[in-house]
């Protein structure tokens, strides 16, 4: 159902300023996305957001389960 | 001569694709379009780097300056790298946008316009190592 090594992370740099990074898994086509703080470091902000998707992911195997 | 001035970014793109970097990183592929980035919610985007595992896509809208793109490539980069692995090196792990978007102009700055050899220099730098 999910494949966590597919996880896949857009770093998406908007046109009115700003950065959005998001998180989608292909197979259940989960995704979870945040508009990063622009003075929070970008590794914390991404682990977690990770750490939240993957709670997610979780709650889908087990709802498929 | 007249007043108009048109610049376009003379950096080929092409050169980048399949492209392995230090980190054990690869640009799988790497796209300038005319065509608006624009999301399902209608943001619109001036660039987008795609990571899975170590693998890179990037779209970055066309109609930059050559310095511009020089300074989104360094930036895209050097930032999905940091966002790819699970421990980056010391030197990004406190690096907020800001702070990427001043390494990437200072590398512009250091070595020029973005190349396969500047985007490892890059990677080295900041403490990415490996094949």
């Amino acid at each position: 159902m999910v494949d966590r090594d597919k996880i896949q992370f857009d770093l998406i740099k908007l046109a009115g300023g700003g950065r959005i990074l998001r998180l989608t898994e292909p197979r259940s086509g989960l995704a979870l996305e945040k508009k990063l703080a622009p003075a929070d470091a970008v590794v914390r902000q991404k682990k977690k957001l990770l750490h939240a998707f993957e709670a997610a992911l979780a709650r889908v195997e087990l709802a498929a389960a | 001569m007249g007043e108009w001035c048109l610049i376009f970014a003379v950096i080929d793109i092409n050169q980048f694709k399949n492209l392995r970097l230090h980190g054990g990183f690869l640009i799988k592929d790497i796209e300038l379009t005319d065509a608006p980035i624009v999301d399902a919610i209608g943001r619109e985007a001036v660039a987008q780097t795609r990571v899975i595992a170590r693998e890179f896509r990037l779209f970055i809208r066309a109609g930059l300056s050559e310095e511009e793109l020089s300074i989104t490539l360094y930036h895209e980069i050097l930032e999905a790298a940091s966002v790819a692995v699970a421990n980056p090196p010391d030197r990004v792990i406190e690096f907020n946008e800001a702070d990427f978007e001043r390494a990437a102009r200072e590398a512009h700055e250091r070595w020029g316009d973005a190349s396969p050899a500047n985007l490892n220099l890059l990677l080295q730098f900041h403490g990415f190592r490996g094949q």
